[in-house]
């Protein structure tokens, strides 16, 4: 197959992911409405009286992964229970349908957490010294987060079990995200420069990699039965 | 977070007996803590025991099936010969 | 003789729990007798690692062969992983208990250890809702390769995060210095027995495993017809 056709069908399948999103599921709101419920939860209890840029910055990437479990994680399970996923499998190449969820789950994923991420950021006054360090560490985390979790719903869409399976197989995956996400953060709020932070930056952008190359060869074995 | 300097200061009092070591601390920490040693290979003996008794376990299970297939294979071959 | 290497093994290990306890340890405040833990609690360690890594393998041979004693050999391999991995934790914080002071202390390789008995629980709990065989084989397959993937940037990342108390990080005696010559022999002696034992309980429960497929398979038979 071409690049140009691959590349036509990735495109033909965000389409449709947009368009099935925003029309048949309201799965948009639902997934604004479940990061807002989240940030507003963490800033009840914090408050203002937390000063730590550790702990908001730890918060912080708690919401995102709430966010990215429960909205993200739906992107193949709704295919199965529709039952267009064999429509899919007929008309596209498997890397292509992978892509295409990919690129829809990052599109969402981003939205989603640079939202909260701002509301978070502006509801607590809390001034971040380098926002540019700031959303580079949250852009390469959220690659990385959305490849790993459009994996993974595959996976789950394909097993009994659902709803609650998705939290238990993503977040040991998660946890390097979590970790270099949150400190990555933590430093960007305190003013450290890109070379301070590179080996966090260095982390996420080879986690992204390392779990992107991984699930377009692991990705076949998923969908082809 | 637990500094290196921390943990050092914290098993200082309780070495010192500062914080009253309780009688299993106590004896943990005689003997140059010979029964921390102790106490590590009998996990690990406890560890892998365990492990061999649940395979047991499931094996018998298995063992008791043996019997049942045994008759139904007879019964079948019977079958077969009349 | 087939089991030839089982009794070799019984004698390598009663060597190795002899040496451990009578070849003399150089006296270290702090440690003192408790230098011999090396021999039993850092092998937990190294087995789990190579188990992990083993039921990696097996389930991508797998993926490329299509034959189910390898999806049995990755099951019962990462079995055996976890029950080391977790008598690892155990004796680690038993250990850390009457040296550190405290169970547990968020070092980074405890740390390390807990992430990865949690892949391996994320695997069990997938294993589990997949009644289908030749799914779970694909599903259990894919994930433990996506987990592998994320390891590296675990054993990356955590080290930065977190004040480390074992051997070789600052304010503690390296590797070198707290082991004599002789110890050295008797912990890679121990070593390479844990890694017989290994073996051996890793070959009795896919044994097992074994037989259990085979008696289904008769059961069904004789339900048939």
């Amino acid at each position: 197959m071409d690049l140009r056709a691959w590349f036509f069908s990735v495109w033909a399948v965000v389409r449709k992911e947009a368009v099935s999103e925003l029309r048949l599921r309201h799965g948009l709101a639902i997934l604004f409405l479940f990061s807002a419920a989240a940030l507003l939860v963490v800033l009840f209890a914090v408050r203002g009286q937390v000063r730590d840029a550790g702990l908001h910055a730890a918060l912080l990437w708690v919401v995102l992964l709430f966010s990215a479990g429960n909205g993200l994680g739906r992107a193949f399970v709704s295919e199965e229970e529709r039952g267009t996923v064999w429509v899919l499998r007929l008309h596209a190449p498997a890397s292509a349908v992978y892509a295409g969820k990919w690129l829809f789950t990052l599109w969402l994923s981003a939205l989603v957490g640079f939202a909260s991420a701002a509301v978070y950021v502006l509801l607590l006054g809390l001034s971040v010294q380098r926002p540019d360090v700031f959303f580079a560490v949250l852009g390469l985390g959220v690659v990385g987060l959305s490849a790993a979790m459009t994996l993974l719903s595959a996976l789950i869409a394909r097993t009994a079990a659902r709803g609650p399976l998705l939290a238990v197989l993503g977040f040991p995956v998660l946890i390097p995200v979590l970790l270099a996400g949150a400190r990555g953060t933590e430093q960007a709020i305190r003013g450290a420069s890109f070379m301070e932070t590179s080996p966090e930056l260095l982390a996420l952008t080879g986690y992204a990699g390392a779990v992107l190359a991984a699930a377009f060869v692991l990705f076949d074995y998923v969908w082809h039965e | 977070m637990p500094m290196v300097s921390d943990t050092l200061v914290s098993w200082d009092t309780l070495a010192a007996g500062r914080l009253a070591p309780s009688a299993f601390e106590a004896t943990m920490l005689s003997e140059g803590k010979l029964y921390v040693v102790l106490g590590v290979v009998l996990l690990i003996w406890v560890g892998i025991v365990l492990f061999l008794l649940h395979l047991e376990r499931r094996m018998r299970l298995l063992e008791r099936e043996i019997p049942r297939l045994q008759a139904k294979i007879t019964e079948v071959e019977d079958e077969a010969y009349n | 003789m087939r089991a030839f290497w089982k009794k070799i093994l019984i004698l390598w290990m009663t060597a190795v729990l002899l040496a451990a306890f009578l070849v003399p340890v150089p006296d270290l405040p702090i440690l003192e007798q408790t230098a011999r833990n090396l021999y039993f609690h850092v092998p937990m360690w190294f087995v789990m690692v190579f188990g992990f890594a083993l039921s990696v393998f097996y389930g991508v041979r797998y993926l490329v062969r299509g034959r189910i004693e390898d999806d049995m050999k990755a099951e019962h391999a990462a079995r055996v992983a976890a029950l080391f991995g977790l008598l690892g934790l155990l004796t680690g914080s038993l250990w850390a208990r009457f040296t550190w002071g405290a169970w547990w202390n968020w070092d980074p390789k405890q740390t390390l250890a807990l992430a990865q008995l949690l892949l391996l629980g994320a695997y069990f709990a997938l294993r589990g809702t997949v009644e289908e065989e030749r799914r779970r084989a694909r599903l259990s397959a894919v994930y433990a390769a996506l987990a592998l993937v994320t390891v590296p940037f675990l054993l990356f990342i955590i080290p930065r995060q977190l004040p480390s108390l074992h051997p070789g990080a600052e304010g503690n005696p390296a590797f070198d210095e707290i082991t004599a010559p002789q110890m050295r022999i008797v912990f890679y002696a121990s070593v390479v027995g844990f890694l017989g034992l290994f073996f051996w309980l890793f070959e009795l429960s896919y044994r097992h495993g074994r037989i259990r497929r085979l008696l289904e398979a008769h059961r069904y038979r004789m339900q048939e017809g």
